[in-house]
């Protein structure tokens, strides 16, 4: 059988162990692009059909090339199919499909635009090429001729050249002007960019002496010829353009001209199409010796040592060298791109992939941006894909190289290891020192050479989070590696420093702003050490100037320096530093934290040089550490311009606990408490049944309620269960009088355990007698307030009996009730428990994440939203950033958290998606990307399908509007159910996490700073009323030492006891939903807000007259309409007035106020 | 509203309709109108009581016995004596419906019967304590008025009827009908609400021993008479099956796992490929969910683009 033969051949190739990942190892022959494996199935599937490819053709090189590209393209096709459905190529279908979708979108398409930016392209060039030659002047007479005559300024690099220069500068008929970039070869991005357009004019090589190289020469001169193209155009009277000068990527070695189109040019379409146009000069290939600018060689000789004996011996100018290089390298670059493009299928996506992924991210090609923008993208790709075929093969799929190039990128330390595409002896082992370096050896341009070291450490850390997010096998990670911005440096950084650029150079002095920052980073990296994981810089960019002028830096121009920590050393108090016996080292470590420094005996017998700082309220210990870098390093003055902005929590939290050092102390006396109260209980003799497990189950006990404990916050709830026993009755009724006798026996024995503990059996849901009915409330030694329930598990079997009773056994009506009993006996037993000792974990292994919940669950507070939601449901909502980080990386401050936790909430399409979290992803963190324990792909896939079901049953979304799953908890109704919230709640929660999301925004574009506090401000106009509450008089009550006559019972020291637990204004709007619900929804502060707002439901407005109606009317006559009554009936009006009367009666000496808004 | 449009608006399809005020608040200083809609009684199925019932629509939240009667009392004066007062709920419902149902008469029971009933009846009344000191009703509840006889019934309806012309006429000497509210409200309620909650000890034990007791002696009586019946021919000669009480619980969960773990055992050691069809069969079957899969996909895709439009990057 042929098939079988062929099947032994293809098992024989190597096969790669994970087709998702391009093999790493071996050359791939572009034949074997698809897994073997499934090019195995479809031939056993086709049964033998198989030959033309049978023979491997090397179709790179071979003859035969074009014919079996093609036939590797149809090939293609056919397999894609086959592929698809195993999400081999791409991450998985999902991910392939949505992929389709945005490159559709952002692939260039030939339009209107297009061509009318050809036809000014083609005006331009013809334009440039009809300006005269001039004759070759001195540099002051060339300069002051071109002022003079066309007011247009040169625009010389920094240091101008030399008043006594030799030589000339003259302008000569250009030898060639290409069309360059990617809009020549259709790979911009046509979402959100403004499309640039590159006209790259080549000097002709007689401009140029062989020694032009050295001091700027070239650069002077290339300056003389743009501004001569700049006058002629300005000049220009059969055509207006807006002219003006630029840096290409803010180098300032770089000046280009920027053109736009003037307003009532007879070119109006670029104005429209929001694009530019820029002239890039460049020159030949050849122009100068490659090995003598060469990245190691020095080629800026100090003034007066022109003649330098042995210019070895100089420090290279790398920098310098290689803005010269890339000048003579751009058409050797397109050729490269060019030739990737046509020899391998997927560059073009790719490059797009690229393009997007750089944005989202806020990269880009200018200096500012990181130095790694759309075209060192390509440029990179192309020539990974020419010299290194174990990296990029053109076999691979768009996706596929796309993920290659990140892979390398997070890899590889192009510091420490640098690239070479080939060739690599004529570059020596030259490294960079803190710069990448990849040079591409035809070109001879390292590519990376604008990549400062801050920039390459956070495009890595990018490149390192979206790997590990690709390979991400269970959740879709489309939109964090496509689709979400993440450029903003509010979300993005823990912490963020701004320096004035005009304070931090120092006078006089030579050393550039990028040196200075150069050295600022370096100081700050070895001040923070391990407490930081990443610092970067972002300067302040150049806009263009105009042509008339010099450019001028901006004065108040500032730079922005973010920091990412890592919370568990960020606030270390202590640094250690060398022993003091290693002299040298506690010398060096002594001069650079200065006075700080002190030698210390430690516990453990050493005797260190070290810094300890204090603990102050109000400045963490990282913001103390920074200003004194900045003040020992760069002086006072800097220190006090600069504006550190960090955690904002500390005013917004209630009692504490936002330090991130010890976020959970504030919750220690009640953990504490609970576990006494455990052991105590556990030790007790005389219980009628051995216990089975005491869980916590309340948010105090996992860290997450905004008041920490204390002796005035509602109790904390746990659960007790018995071992099983056959004594339990069988009738719920009576397993609930069971546990009332039980908890009675409790509060007797706890009471004879310790006088100090005082107990106190509660009644509640009295009204559903087969539903838990009792708690006992435990007053602990240390004044700490327990709410026990008793648990017991054969509930849930009863529960579900009568649920599946066939439908003769049971009511409609009882079902209901078993039904709701059975969703709250789980809310109240087993998932709370879970969850409590899942989100402990979490806590204690994330500093920031307690803080970042209370901070949540304030800000929810703060408009009124709190009491809708389930306190599970917002603890859940704010672990997702922490668990799930990409695009970024785990936050180290709660204020960070915060932040995207808002952004990512805006952002939930709540109606479609499931919000779900997966508390395995701690354990992946910690065993170093080993996933155990993690959630399974069917088990997220069961949370998408439960969630579509949902929408199927309660399209309307009465019942459940949000999902919000965990990996403990998969059905994703667990905490949302019966309206928690409703749909209307859910609405108002995006549009108001959206208007936060706007106001970052703002902060970012108007460079402002952080105020934190604005996110919180609530008005209540868009209410219908508000009933404002009297706090002294709840005060009072609360309170029964003052004024409590009428429960002589409680009074003495017990009494305050006694008042645990009591809510008055919980109770009130609980009778108010009650009694109202269908008609209102309320809004409260449930966290000691002194306002109750409400909205009437539309509906309920007016409606055809009838005996129950269902709430309070007033009769007026039927209208016009007939839908509103007739037939001698009349119509009913709610009758607001009447009810708000009521709230005002029932609420009594509570209501300080019940009013109408005026709307 | 026009004025000639208010007087015209005092009685609509059979009821009377009367506005009574409510009195202002501190917290709320407005004289607001509330309607009361009244009418005779007439349900579908009449009782004794029927011909002195008022049936009154929309009563106030706050509303109770004492403060319908007192304002029967206001309105008609000494002639309208209110006996009782049966509010909406569940348990007017029920009552009803109890009171319908035709009784079992002449029908001697046996004496277990009996005192089934009466301990079923015990075990109702062995409740926890309540927890509220009034009970609030819902917006715009119905009540059933029950007078002293139907004369007074008449005066108060005829009373109400003139009344609610005279108000509904307006002018300034138009009278007024305040509500009187009886129950505590504000901090009180709450206060009296948390006392309740805590029930004093002996208190609790007692009604749940009376509870307990009761369940216990029912339980035995239960099964004392399930054994009697058991195989026994009724009148017609019918044998009612019925099923013994013991569930087939496993005796612990270690147990149970054992069983699961033994079952696991005997799977792993025949293999779930023992024939080739069957490994066949379970390729063919993960291709078509290979297909399902991706055509789902391709659907999410879709919907997703129909709710927020197509995929952009921000």
């Amino acid at each position: 059988m042929a098939s079988a033969a062929v099947k032994r051949r293809k098992i024989s190739h190597p096969t790669p162990k994970d087709a998702d990942l391009p093999s790493s190892n071996g050359v791939r022959e572009p034949e074997n692009d698809f897994s073997d494996e499934e090019l195995d199935e479809e031939e056993e599937l086709e049964s033998g059909s198989d030959s033309a490819d049978s023979a491997p053709a090397d179709d790179r090189n071979g003859p035969k090339a074009k014919a079996n590209g093609r036939r590797r393209a149809e090939k293609r096709d056919d397999t894609m199919m086959g592929e698809m459905y195993t999400g081999a190529i791409f991450k998985s279908n999902l991910f392939k499909l949505q992929c389709d979708d945005l490159l559709d979108q952002a692939r260039p398409r030939a339009g209107p635009r297009e061509a009318s930016i050809d036809k000014v392209v083609r005006t331009l060039r013809k334009f440039i090429e009809t300006i005269p030659d001039t004759e070759p002047r001195s540099v002051s007479e060339a300069e002051k001729a071109l002022l003079k005559q066309h007011k247009t300024a040169v625009p010389f690099p920094d240091p101008r050249p030399p008043k006594d220069a030799n030589y000339k500068l003259q302008y000569l008929k250009p030898s060639s002007i290409t069309v360059s970039g990617s809009y020549q070869t259709k790979r911009f991005n046509r979402v959100g960019e403004e499309l640039g357009v590159d006209l790259v004019v080549c000097m002709p090589s007689a401009l140029f002496q062989e020694k032009d190289y050295l001091n700027y020469r070239y650069f002077y001169k290339r300056a003389y010829y743009l501004a001569q193209i700049a006058s002629a155009l300005l000049s220009s009277s059969a055509h207006k353009f807006d002219v003006s000068y630029s840096y290409l990527n803010g180098n300032r070695l770089h000046p280009i001209l920027a053109i736009r189109f003037a307003k009532g040019g007879s070119e109006d379409g670029l104005a429209k199409t929001k694009s530019f146009i820029q002239i890039i000069p460049s020159c030949q290939p050849n122009q100068f010796p490659r090995e003598k600018i060469a990245p190691h060689k020095n080629c800026v000789r100090p003034r007066g040592e022109e003649g330098h004996a042995n210019p070895e011996k100089l420090p290279p100018t790398p920098f310098y060298n290689a803005s010269l290089l890339a000048d003579a390298s751009p058409l050797v670059l397109s050729k490269l791109i060019e030739g990737a493009s046509n020899h391998c299928d997927g560059f073009q996506d790719a490059c797009l992939f690229g393009r997007i992924w750089l944005r989202q991210r806020g990269l880009g090609g200018s200096i500012a941006n990181g130095g790694f923008g759309n075209f060192e993208w390509a440029s990179t790709m192309a020539t990974l894909l020419r010299h290194r075929s174990n990296v990029l093969s053109p076999g691979f799929s768009s996706y596929q190289l796309f993920k290659a190039t990140l892979q390398f990128l997070a890899n590889n330390d192009l510091r420490s290891q640098p690239f070479v595409s080939h060739n690599p002896k004529s570059f020596g082992t030259w490294t960079q020192g803190d710069c990448p370096v990849f040079i591409e050896a035809e070109s001879g341009v390292n590519l990376l050479y604008k990549v400062r070291s801050w920039s390459y450490e956070s495009l890595r850390q990018a490149a390192r989070s979206s790997v590990t997010a690709l390979g991400d096998t269970v959740f879709d990670q489309f939109e964090s590696t496509f689709i979400q911005r993440a450029d903003s440096s509010f979300l993005r950084y823990d912490f963020r420093l701004t320096v004035p650029q005009h304070d931090l150079l120092v006078k006089g002095s030579l050393e550039t702003l990028e040196e200075r920052c150069s050295r600022l980073h370096k100081t700050l990296l070895k001040g923070l050490s391990d407490r930081v994981g990443l610092i970067t810089f972002k300067l302040p960019e150049f806009q263009v100037w105009k042509c008339d002028a010099n450019p001028r830096s901006d004065e108040k121009a500032r730079i922005q320096i973010g920091f990412v920590v890592h919370p568990q050393h960020a606030f270390r108090l202590v640094e250690h530093g060398p022993s003091a016996e290693e002299k040298a080292k506690a010398d060096a470590f002594r001069k650079f934290w200065g006075n700080k420094a002190e030698l210390r005996r430690f516990k453990d017998g050493s005797i260190l040089e070290s810094v300890v700082w204090e603990q102050k309220p109000g400045v963490s210990v990282f913001e103390q550490i920074v200003l004194y870098l900045l003040e020992q390093h760069f002086g006072e003055a800097v220190a006090q311009a600069s504006h550190l902005e960090g955690d904002q929590t500390g005013k917004l939290l209630p009692g504490g606990g936002q330090d991130v050092t010890a976020p959970t102390a504030p919750f220690q006396g009640l953990l504490s408490a609970f576990t006494t109260l455990t052991n105590d209980l556990r030790s007790m003799d005389g219980l009628p049944l051995q216990i089975r497990h005491i869980q916590a189950t309340d948010p105090q006990l996992r860290y997450s309620s905004i008041h920490p404990p204390s002796s005035t916050t509602s109790p904390a709830t746990m659960t007790l269960e018995f071992e099983g026993s056959g004594r339990w009755p069988d009738s719920l009724q009576a397993i609930q009088y069971t546990k009332v006798a039980f908890l009675l026996k409790l509060s007797d024995l706890l009471s004879e355990h310790s006088s100090s503990y005082h107990a106190q059996v509660g009644i509640e849901n009295r009204m559903h007698p087969i539903e838990n009915q009792a708690y006992l409330d435990i007053t602990t030694p240390s004044h700490h307030i327990l709410r026990l329930r008793i648990h017991h598990d054969r509930e849930t079997a009863l529960l579900n009996r009568t649920l599946t009773q066939p439908p003769h056994l049971t009511t409609p009506a009882s079902r209901d009730e078993a039904a709701f009993a059975l969703s709250a006996y789980k809310s109240t037993f087993p998932r709370p428990a879970a969850h409590t000792q899942a989100l402990a974990t979490a806590a204690t292994r994330f500093p920031a994440l307690s803080p970042a919940i209370r901070l949540l669950k304030r800000w929810f507070a703060s408009h009124l939203l709190l009491p809708h939601f389930a306190p599970e449901t917002i603890e859940l909502l704010a672990l997702r950033v922490f668990l799930h980080p990409e695009p970024f990386g785990v936050p180290g401050t709660p204020t960070a958290a915060f932040l995207r936790t808002l952004a990512a909430i805006a952002r939930w399409d709540w109606r479609g998606e499931p919000w779900c979290v997966d508390f395995g992803r701690a354990n992946i963190e910690k065993n170093g990307g080993a996933g155990e324990g993690g959630m399974s792909k069917s088990e997220y896939a069961e949370v998408v399908t439960r969630l579509r079901a949902w929408r199927k049953v309660d399209p309307g979304m009465t019942r459940v509007a949000l999902c919000v799953a965990s990996s403990i908890e998969t059905d994703g109704a667990a905490w949302t159910e019966r309206g928690m919230p409703p749909v209307v709640i859910a609405g108002r929660m995006t549009a108001l996490a959206r208007a936060a999301v706007e106001e970052v925004k703002r902060w970012e574009r108007e460079e402002g700073l952080m105020s934190l506090g604005t996110l919180f401000d609530s008005g209540v106009e868009d209410f219908d009323f508000v009933v404002e509450l009297d706090a002294k008089a709840i005060a009072r009550a609360r309170n029964p030492h003052e004024e409590n006559a009428r429960f002589k019972n409680l009074a003495g020291g017990k009494a305050k006891d006694a008042m645990a637990g009591f809510e008055p204004v919980k109770w009130f709007v609980q009778d108010l939903e009650r009694l109202y619900g269908d008609i209102m929804v309320l809004f409260w502060d449930s966290d000691g807000g002194n306002k109750i707002a409400g909205l009437w439901n539309p509906s309920a407005e007016r409606r055809p007259w009838k005996v129950k109606i269902g709430y309070s009317t007033m009769p007026i006559e039927a209208g016009q309409d007939p839908k509103e009554g007739g037939d001698g009936k009349f119509t009913a009006l709610i009758n607001k007035r009447a009810i708000l009367g009521e709230i005002a009666r029932l609420g009594g000496d509570m209501v300080s106020k019940v009013a109408e808004s005026a709307k | 509203m026009a004025s000639d449009n208010r007087g015209a608006l005092y009685e609509r399809a059979g009821y009377t309709i009367l506005p009574i005020t409510f009195p202002p608040t501190p917290a709320y200083p407005h004289k607001v109108h509330h309607h009361l809609y009244l009418r005779s009684h007439d349900p579908r199925i009449e009782d004794r009581d029927t011909p002195r019932t008022l049936f009154v629509s929309n009563v106030p939240i706050d509303a109770s016995e004492s403060s319908i009667r007192d304002l029967f009392k206001r309105i008609a004066g000494g002639r309208g004596a209110v006996q009782r007062v049966e509010f909406e709920d569940k348990a007017w419902k029920q009552r009803h419906e109890v009171s319908e149902a035709p009784v079992h008469a002449g029908v001697k029971r046996k004496r277990e019967e009996v005192e089934e009933a009466e301990l079923e009846a015990k075990m109702e009344t062995a409740q926890l304590p309540e927890v509220w000191e009034d009970e609030l009703l819902p917006g715009g509840t119905c009540a059933l008025v029950v007078f002293a006889d139907k004369s007074s019934k008449d005066v108060a309806l005829k009373a109400s009827g003139r009344l609610a012309k005279a108000i509904w006429k307006g002018g300034k000497d138009a009278p007024e009908l305040t509500w009187n509210s009886s129950q505590a409200c504000g901090i009180e309620r709450y206060l009296s609400h948390h006392h309740l909650t805590h029930p004093t000890k002996h208190h609790l034990q007692s009604s749940i021993n009376t509870y307990l007791t009761t369940f216990t002696r029912l339980e035995s009586l239960r099964t004392r008479l399930a054994a009697r019946t058991h195989n026994v021919p009724d009148a017609d000669g019918f044998v009612t099956v019925t099923r013994h009480a013991h569930h087939h619980r496993p005796a612990s969960s270690a147990a149970a796992q054992a069983a699961a773990d033994r079952a696991a055992e005997k799977e792993k050691k025949i293999g779930p490929d023992f024939y080739r069809f069957q490994a066949r069969e379970k390729r063919k079957e993960r291709d078509r969910e290979l297909k399902v899969g991706f055509e789902e996909d391709v659907r999410r895709i879709r919907e997703m683009r129909e709710r927020r439009g197509r995929v952009r990057p921000e």
